[in-house]
């Protein structure tokens, strides 16, 4: 259904006055909406639905497209300034992004994070316009058994950001497979384990529990360490990586772009689990994952490049089949409703001039927002040189609002604060905290679908020998899990050895 | 109901007013002087939202202040919706009530009901629709009836979600004719049509506006509509009674605007008035009929008589899924 | 670089006990009709057995200390206590006072207790919480806690 016409015509439409402006004007607000913690692209886009209202719906959709592409990459940049996600799909971008700020690189990493976004946000909005009908015949024959064996191959990835032990990896995994079960149980639609609380009818709201996680209980430690903490560095080098570093970082990007757009054309699994599995998996694939955590810029480069990597795939099935990709895409989907355009079959038969448009739309966002986020760095790059005594507790009202904000809920605030002290006394004992993160969304998409599962095959698991991409995947979870306990075994008789030597 | 702090303080300030100001009708004339705020219990970007905010849009030209849409999601929607229940009852805050809201007390989960809420206006009430992919080799609801007796639980049925109201019309209407059919429940419409037009589950039950466009491409095709009337945006397809099974209860799906219990006369009536200009607005009315929404004008009393019978419909409904877990 | 059973370790443990204990007490009270896959209470019990396994090998088998990165000097856990005893009373105090108010006090006393002189820390009290406001609640319309004391006195 590709037409090279309608796109040429979609990008002219695009380039003209009446359009152009709000792509820039998307954009900006996206990143400063995205770096913000607790306002998420997905609220920015549901925020400014009604100012679309007065525009013709290509711009309106165009702006909002914009704040689509730049609000998820927007959200790396507090990741590396702050540590405090400034969306759920950033929180993999802290890992590294961080630390490589407080060595000074705050520069660095977010030129790294502005062109690793923009590689993966390009790659999938041209895949989407390519071969949109096709990618929506793969998002039809993944269902059930395909989803719980992507579930299942994400919590073994999830397994490599364990640090130094395994067995605590896996407490945090059994946590948040615990906090995912609290709401309504997926398949019977009764609730559980909220005990008598209404407000946990729904589980925890998950922005809340990353927020407390990632961002409160690092301000908890940085006050505990306050004196002792080395100042940050000023900036060193320019924000503009150089073409070398990004073309050596080749093999980090051919991942994070596939794996980005799989994911992201599966419905219902967005931004946040391909960048977490994409970190995961860049790291297990590295030949030195020891470096990882410590301010590698391939975990930088494979967090946003996957990040942005998905948005392409998650557009799709909402465009051909009328069925979200994300939280995002599903907001994107209720403003095209408002402009009278229902997604969906018809939209490709009924309007293929505004499709292409849209298809236009979004790669030129994701041009935009490299240009205008390499622009800004150097900007931005000054709030990591902020006296820790005055920034930590700026980052905690930040991230109490943000918790707040997300559902206008007084309780979210009391989630936050209390996954900021688990965080915080996680840490202490070293205990991971991301695959707890993780465990929390996956956890809940893979026992509703091994349950639907084995609905859908009238009770017996035989249904799964009918499933080639499912097994597929399964055999891959296999494998990737006797690799990670190869790799931790190996670390553990080195350790001894070098025990051994020093004794 | 027991009293929270919140609607503790509420109540005292909204007493504190009466008493020292009085609602005079000078006052409620005055009404409303500053914009209103239209609490929606579900996320940004659905279809209550939509709705919400398509509805509202041109407020400030029927009621004369604008009205601010602000999403409460959260606790399958009892977050938002107890929420516009304990605010203050001077008609600036207003809620978007929902179906789930008829099931709460019934399955337990809050004892939150109509009876805390001045009904304003219904909005829509939409029947559930029983389809199967195109290529099925069921062309009437006959052909599945038949089969599904024959082979009892081989029939899958993808449905919105446990409890929900295809769900439960379903499973009436199973014990009715007396069938034995497999419930596959999902997290939403979308993701339940997706898996019937991916050839994973052979029957397809939603609020039949979730299944227009497909219908519209011949993806889907409609077996027959849990409805007492044929569907303006679904000429062709048959009413479940014109399919040959008459039912005994008639589930739907609803939406409405409400106000707090205990809001004045006078400014339920500046309301009532209000929205129903709003409901008649002509982009409001190409939006319900783009997203199949069949309109309802169900006021104040007719619309707190609708709910009773939903919440009575319900029960037997709630009883056979195993639901019923009334407060 | 010792191998041992640290006491973080033996709490995790015990936790990972409670929660199992907790999820199999309370999967006592599921209904089970209407899912064919049988009992919804199998994949949540066996997670509690995995649970219970794991906490025993948290207790039992030896593990590395925690990685550090930084900051070597000692730990002032108090000033952590204390900041979280502050974020309590924000939260606590946030609705009835407000966002505005609430959060001006918050940061100006977690300044404080992080040692940051008034002459610096004043300014970014007073201007961060504002500054949120304007940006949330009159730019956004996302709507704040206005603060129920402020709406009952001027009402």
């Amino acid at each position: 259904m590709f037409d090279p016409q309608l796109l040429f015509a979609g990008f002219a439409t695009i380039a003209s006055l009446k359009v152009f402006p709000f792509l820039v004007l998307g954009t900006v607000m996206g990143i400063v909406v995205g770096a913000i913690p607790g306002l998420t692209a997905t609220m920015a886009i549901a925020l400014l639905i009604p100012f679309t209202f007065a525009m013709d719906p290509i711009s309106g959709i165009v702006m909002l497209l914009a704040i689509y592409a730049g609000g998820i990459y927007g959200g790396g940049v507090a990741s590396i300034l702050i540590r405090t996600p400034g969306t759920p799909a950033a929180a993999a971008t802290l890992l590294d992004g961080y630390p490589m700020a407080q060595k000074g690189e705050a520069g660095r990493a977010i030129g790294i994070a502005t062109i690793s976004s923009g590689i993966g946000g390009l790659f999938s909005a041209c895949a989407l316009t390519l071969f949109a009908p096709l990618l929506a015949t793969v998002a039809l024959s993944f269902s059930a058994p395909e989803y719980f064996s992507l579930a299942v191959f994400g919590l073994v990835v999830t397994m490599s950001l364990s640090g130094n032990s395994l067995l605590r990896g896996f407490f945090s995994v059994l946590c948040g497979l615990t906090i995912g079960m609290i709401g309504i149980d997926p398949i019977g639609g009764f609730q559980r384990m909220n005990f008598g609380f209404s407000e946990l009818s729904g589980g925890f709201n998950f922005v809340a529990v990353m927020i407390g996680l990632f961002s409160l209980s690092e301000a908890f430690r940085q006050m505990e360490q306050m004196d002792t903490m080395p100042p940050v560095p000023p900036a060193i080098r320019n924000v503009l990586p150089r073409f070398k570093e990004i073309a050596g970082m080749w093999t980090v990007y051919v991942r994070a772009c596939v794996y980005g757009l799989i994911i992201g054309i599966a419905p219902g699994v967005g931004a946040e689990t391909s960048s977490f599995l994409t970190y995961a998996e860049v790291k297990r694939a590295s030949k030195d994952p020891s470096q990882f955590g410590k301010g590698a810029p391939e975990g930088v480069a494979a967090a946003q490049a996957a990040e942005n990597g998905s948005t392409g795939g998650d557009l799709l099935p909402m465009l051909t089949l009328g069925v979200p990709g994300d939280a995002a895409t599903a907001v994107l989907m209720g403003a095209l409703t408002i402009h009278n355009l229902q997604p969906g079959p018809m939209l490709f038969q009924e309007r293929p001039d505004l499709v292409h448009q849209i298809f236009a739309g979004m790669i030129s966002a994701n041009l935009m927002f490299m240009i205008v986020g390499l622009l800004g760095a150097r900007l931005l790059a000054k709030v990591v040189q902020i006296d820790r005594r005055i920034l930590v507790p700026l980052v905690c009202l930040l991230s109490l609002i943000g918790a707040y904000a997300i559902d206008n809920n007084p309780m979210d605030v009391w989630v936050t604060l209390f996954f900021g002290v688990a965080g915080w006394l996680m840490y202490r004992n070293g205990f991971p905290v991301s695959p707890l993160v993780l465990a929390v969304i996956l956890g809940g998409m893979m026992e509703s679908n091994l349950r639907r599962t084995l609905v859908m095959g009238l009770g017996s698991p035989a249904i799964m020998l009918h499933r080639p991409i499912a097994l597929l995947i399964l055999v891959l979870a296999a494998l990737s899990l006797y690799a990670v306990i190869r790799r931790n075994s190996n670390e553990a008789r080195k350790r001894k050895a070098e025990e051994a030597v020093t004794e | 109901m027991h009293i929270t702090r919140r609607s503790f303080v509420s109540t005292a300030a909204a007493s504190a007013g009466l008493i020292t100001t009085g609602i005079s009708p000078l006052r409620a004339a005055a009404y409303p002087e500053r914009d209103i705020t239209l609490i929606v219990p579900w996320a940004a970007g659905g279809g209550t939202d939509a709705l919400g905010r398509t509805l509202t849009k041109n407020a400030k030209q029927y009621i004369g202040v604008g009205v601010t849409v602000v999403n409460r999601p959260g606790g399958t929607g009892v977050a938002g919706m107890k929420a516009v229940a304990t605010a203050k009852p001077d008609g600036y805050t207003l809620g978007l009530i929902t179906f789930h809201l008829s099931s709460y007390r019934l399955s337990g989960l809050s004892e939150l009901s109509y009876r805390d809420f001045e009904p304003v206006m219904l909005l829509n009430r939409s029947p559930t629709g029983f389809l199967v992919k195109a290529d099925s080799p069921f062309k009437t609801m006959k052909d599945l009836v038949d089969y599904s007796k024959a082979n009892p639980q081989v029939v899958t049925v993808a449905t919105s979600g446990a409890g929900a109201v295809p769900h439960l019309s379903t499973a009436l209407l199973a014990k009715q004719l007396g069938l034995k059919v497999t419930f596959v429940p999902f997290d939403g419409g979308a993701p339940a049509r997706t898996a019937v037009l991916g050839g994973h589950v052979t029957m397809l039950v939603v609020n039949s506006e979730e299944a227009l466009q497909f219908y519209k491409s011949k993806q889907l095709r409609f077996l027959a509509l849990n409805s007492d009337e044929r569907h303006s945006s679904f000429p062709d397809v048959p009413t479940i009674a014109e399919a040959g099974y008459p039912l005994q209860t008639l589930l739907l799906d609803w939406r409405g605007i409400a106000a707090p219990k205990g809001t004045p006369k006078e400014i339920l009536d500046v309301l009532t008035v209000g929205f129903r200009k709003m409901a008649q607005d002509p982009e409001y009315i190409r939006l319900m009929d783009e997203m199949a929404l069949p309109r309802a004008n169900a006021e104040r009393d007719k619309f707190r008589e609708f709910l009773d019978n939903i919440e009575k419909a319900l029960e037997p409904g709630l009883a056979e899924v195993g639901l019923l877990k009334k407060i | 670089m010792k191998l041992q059973v640290r006491s973080g370790d033996a709490v995790a443990g015990t936790l990972l006990w409670v929660m199992a204990a907790v999820i199999v007490q309370q999967s006592t009270t599921w209904p089970s009709s209407g899912d064919v896959a049988g009992d919804p209470t199998v994949f949540p019990r066996a997670l509690a057995a995995i649970m219970f396994a794991s906490g025993l090998a948290l207790f039992v088998l030896p593990r590395p200390p925690p990685a550090r990165e930084e900051g070597t000097g000692e730990l002032r856990t108090l000033r952590t206590l204390l900041l979280i005893g502050l974020t309590m009373l924000m939260a606590l105090s946030l609705e009835t006072v407000g966002l505005v108010t609430a959060g001006i006090v918050y940061v100006l006393a977690a300044q404080r207790l992080a040692g940051a002189p008034w002459r610096k820390a004043l300014p970014f009290a007073i201007g961060a919480p504002i500054a949120i406001w304007l940006v949330f609640v009159t730019v956004l319309h996302v709507p704040l806690p206005r603060g129920e004391i402020w709406q009952w006195l001027f009402s």
